[in-house]
């Protein structure tokens, strides 16, 4: 899933572990977000939308084939 | 069964040293093994077995205290979501790996028995695959996980 992880954390100077602090996940989890090597779950998809203040899809997307 | 010392915290073991120190535990013990147990009284050969044996002692110490050991060993409710499916994948791989080299070593020894090949007779052999069978079960695990991530893993890029 193609998502704007990284644009909004850079956006707002945050590693990746100070990202994963605040959604109480592991600095591997949001590389694996970023990377598109995991999908997050519903309840964090939420998490990651409420703290940027946007809707889930504003920051993710399907990509299209 | 699977160890990891949860309130030492866990290091940040490169990847690539993962992958190499996992592979070499689980080269070196049964090489050590077999070089003890063929050396008959060869002094020269009995210290090379017993060094590979500590060596991949050292290299399966080293890795319990990664944090891709912590992965496969700490408790589930202590791991988030992304580590909860690298561990469910590496488990699920680990334990397909484990049982087919368990069945190939019941069927190699259910042929050799019959023929004349090498099987464990005594206490010190059956006390060497004891142990064996346990560094697997522990490294097993952690080296299929560290085949599964790639060094962004371990440092932000």
């Amino acid at each position: 899933m193609n998502n704007r992880l990284r644009v909004l954390r850079a956006e707002r100077a945050w590693s990746q572990a100070d990202l994963g602090a605040q959604l109480g996940v592991s600095r591997q989890a949001v590389n694996a977000i970023e990377t598109g090597k995991h999908d997050p779950s519903l309840p964090l998809a939420f998490k990651i939308a409420r703290l940027f203040g946007l809707s889930i899809e504003t920051i993710f997307d399907e990509p299209v084939a | 069964m699977l160890f990891y010392r949860s309130k030492a915290g866990a290091s940040n073991l490169p990847v690539g040293a993962a992958r190499a120190l996992s592979l070499f535990a689980l080269a070196a013990y049964p090489a050590g093994a077999l070089m003890l147990d063929l050396s008959k009284k060869s002094l020269p050969a009995s210290l090379g077995g017993y060094a590979l044996i500590l060596a991949a002692l050292i290299c399966a110490a080293a890795l319990v205290k990664s944090s891709l050991q912590r992965i496969v060993a700490e408790q589930p409710s202590k791991l988030d979501e992304y580590e909860l499916q690298l561990r469910s994948r590496a488990m699920n791989l680990a334990y397909g790996g484990f049982t087919a080299l368990a069945l190939v070593a019941v069927i190699y020894a259910a042929i050799a028995s019959d023929h004349g090949g090498w099987v464990p007779v005594n206490y010190d052999q059956f006390n060497g695959l004891f142990w064996g069978v346990f560094l697997y079960a522990v490294v097993i695990p952690v080296a299929v996980l560290s085949w599964m991530v790639d060094e962004s893993f371990e440092t932000e890029r």
